[in-house]
């Protein structure tokens, strides 16, 4: 990088200034003279707040005292630094531009104002975005190395302390590393493992994903989810087992049923027992009829034979019949005779009158009534006898049939009863097998019931196993897949571990050669300027310690900081690293212009004479702002280097101009 | 485990190419302390990306 101009308005007391610097590699040293007050660590100030916006000054006021004296009313006035610089082989105008107001000027600070960058291109200008500049300037001049580029004697004390460790400081380390090339590679370490420190690192975020715990719980998981298979299996093969023995017992019970059903006439024969007992009833019933009917035969039969000989008897000794009347008064008695005379009439119709023929002959019979009952019921009762005893044959074959009838019931009845008892024999035979056939039956149902109660209790299990299997397997899914992400993050983490070792080792070796070229560098220059053969070590933060007990002046520390920053400069310049380390491993080394508010009042003209000589040849660009006493020695020993020179020329209190200046002027 | 990760060849083969890759990053980032959370990130993102397309 260089600076190709800077112009300033209305920035303290440059009104409206513009100056050019040496772009030539050969004479690459711009000088800038001035006494003491008239601008130099303005012009240094001018570089800083258009890069970073910040100034040191006590104030804070950048305007331009007569412009804000002139200004009136709530007229703005504007407060512009441009600088031009040429940064990988681009043109880049940097702009920063603050308003002010009258009363801003006895206010306080304006803050950093606005920035505006363009890139020079054929057409014209291109203007950069925000965040482009920001990009910019932090690859074209990083702020946290613009103290080493931007020097006044502050500065210059400031860092001879730290470099002496009178005052600790980190950065130092840093900015070499910067320099050199090595941040892109220092950070990338530091991303990797910031080893003791708290930082969010590579290794640090892989360990914090990782689910250590994740895979204990697997395992347990796992444990359980086979113990649970086993479990499942076991209780698949018990129902199955359970079936089985079902299908057995149902197969037994069936064989038994169809036994059971084959032997159904034992029911027959119990039916037929049953029928036999009936009939047997029915004859019997039969058979007492039977028995009363020939005993009121019997008892009849009694009654004829008696009738039977009495009337043989009788009808011997029977009275004559050829008596008068006597069959008419067989029929007629004494009552029917009273009602025929009482009548008056006949019943042959003729009168009848007392004393008439018919009348006493109805008397006369009323007369003998008496003698004609005894025959009359004599000849009933012969007449009756006579009935019977004609019906005697006939009753006697009767009775006979009736004998034979009892006599065939009888014989039925002891068939039955014989029937019956073989009958029963015969079951009885086999209800013992039956018997024990519905036995095993109950006992197949009973152990089927029991089978069955155990089956759906076993099914129960089965499916509490299957669902707590579900859940488990469901989490050990979602386990597995973190175990998976879990090797690809070890893995990861493996290589981070591998990266960090190897750069680690590989920064470590070239960082100690940096520190050993810095320090023969350092001694070189540090040497050249002082002419002395001094010899230093430098500490790992970069302090600077004098082999040989030494009390520094003021110029020989001062010396040892110019050394120092020339060291950086020129290791950046000769590109020193390359010799040590891949250049893909380097960060693109930035030649950066060195400006400076050089006290060179605090060396004597040797060693201003030295400085000036070393210095051009180690910087790719030299702005040197030295008073005008100073001016002879400089432009003796690097007239040869110089390619501009600048006087800065004190108008009045509050304005300074430039002017160039010639060679050897002064 | 690093040793393993060491002796893995086809891993040497790739490494220096990872380092590459990496400083590229950084150098991308030069504002580096502010956004180190996400430099990390992608760095973390890097060294997965790698592990996947190993697999």
């Amino acid at each position: 990088m260089k600076f190709v101009s800077i112009e300033m308005i209305n920035f303290r007391q440059y009104k409206n200034e513009k100056i050019f610097f040496s772009l030539d590699d050969e004479k690459n040293v711009t000088v800038i003279m001035g006494d003491n007050t008239s601008g130099k660590t303005t012009l240094e100030q001018a570089f800083y707040w258009c890069f970073y916006g910040k100034t040191s000054f006590l104030d804070q006021v950048l305007l331009n005292q007569d412009v804000a004296r002139d200004a009136e009313g709530s007229e703005k006035r504007q407060v512009i630094v441009r600088v031009e610089a040429e940064y990988g082989g681009q043109y880049y105008y940097i702009e920063r531009s603050v308003d002010y107001e009258k009363y801003d000027t006895v206010s306080a600070k304006k803050g950093k104002g606005k920035l505006k960058v363009s890139r020079k291109v054929p057409e014209g200008k291109v203007v950069l975005s925000e965040e482009e500049i920001k990009e910019l300037i932090e690859l074209m001049l990083p702020e946290e190395l613009s103290k080493y580029f931007f020097f006044d004697g502050e500065s210059m004390q400031s860092m001879s302390e730290t470099l002496f460790g009178q005052k600790k400081s980190e950065d130092i380390k840093d900015v070499i590393q910067s320099i050199v090339g090595l941040k892109s590679l220092q950070n990338l370490i530091t991303h990797l493992k910031a080893e003791g420190s708290s930082r969010n690192t590579v290794v640090r975020g892989l360990n914090e994903i990782i689910d250590e715990n994740g895979d204990e719980e697997l395992r347990t998981l796992t444990a359980e989810i086979d113990s649970l298979e086993d479990r499942y299996l076991k209780s698949e093969e018990d129902i199955e087992s359970c079936k089985e023995h079902e299908n057995k017992l149902r197969k037994e019970a069936e064989e038994i049923g169809d036994w059971l059903k084959k032997n159904e006439t034992a029911k027959q024969l119990q039916n037929r027992i049953e029928n036999y007992e009936l009939q047997k009833n029915e004859l019997e019933k039969k058979q007492e009829k039977q028995i009363n009917k020939m005993v009121n035969n019997l008892k009849e039969l009694n009654e004829i034979n008696s009738m039977y000989w009495l009337y043989q008897l009788v009808d011997e000794s029977k009275p004559e019949k050829t008596e008068k009347y006597s069959n008419l008064l067989r029929h007629i008695d004494k009552g029917v005779l009273r009602d025929i005379l009482n009548s008056g009439i006949c019943i042959c119709g003729e009168k009848l009158e007392e004393d008439s023929p018919h009348y006493k002959k109805i008397e006369e019979l009323l007369s003998v009534e008496d003698e004609i009952g005894v025959k009359r019921d004599f000849w009933a009762f012969m007449n009756d006898a006579q009935r019977k005893v004609e019906k005697r044959d006939v009753f006697l074959l009767n009775c006979r049939e009736d004998k034979e009838a009892l006599d065939e019931i009888e014989k039925s009845i002891s068939k039955l009863i014989s029937e019956i008892e073989t009958t029963k024999a015969d079951m009885e035979t086999r209800s013992d097998e039956i018997k024990c056939k519905m036995e095993m039956q109950r006992d197949i149902e009973q152990d089927l019931f029991s089978n069955e109660d155990r089956k759906e209790k076993l099914e129960r299990e089965k499916f509490q196993i299957e669902m707590e299997l579900k859940e488990k397997k469901e989490k050990r899914k979602e386990l597995r897949e973190i175990d998976e992400t879990n090797q690809l993050y070890r893995r990861s983490l493996e290589m981070a571990e591998a990266i960090y070792q190897d750069v680690k080792g590989a920064y470590d070796s070239v960082e100690n050669k940096v520190r050993d070229t810095f320090c023969d560098e350092f001694e070189h220059i540090y040497n050249e300027i002082w002419e002395t053969d001094q010899e230093f070590t430098i500490s790992r933060f970069y302090e600077v310690f004098p082999k040989e007990k030494l009390e520094p002046s003021t110029g020989q520390k001062y010396s040892m900081v110019l050394s120092f920053i020339g060291t950086a400069l020129k290791m950046a310049k000769e590109q020193k690293m390359k010799e040590h380390l891949d250049n893909a491993w380097l960060d693109e080394i930035e030649q950066y212009p060195l400006v400076m508010d050089a006290p060179l009042s605090a060396f004597d003209t040797t060693r201003i004479r030295n400085i000036s000589k070393v210095i051009p040849n180690i910087v790719r660009q030299w702005v040197i702002f030295i008073k005008d006493t100073d001016g002879r020695q400089a432009e003796e020993a690097m007239h040869d280097k110089i390619g501009m020179r600048y006087k800065i020329c004190k108008i009045s209190k509050t304005e300074s101009r430039f002017r160039k200046g010639e060679e050897n002027e002064y | 485990m690093i040793d393993e990760v060491q002796k893995d060849t086809q891993w040497i083969r790739k490494k220096n190419k990872l380092i590459e890759t990496m400083i590229a990053v950084e150098k991308e980032n030069l504002g580096a302390e502010l956004s180190a959370k996400k430099m990390v990130e992608k760095l973390q993102k890097i060294l997965l990306d790698e592990m996947k397309g190993e697999e």
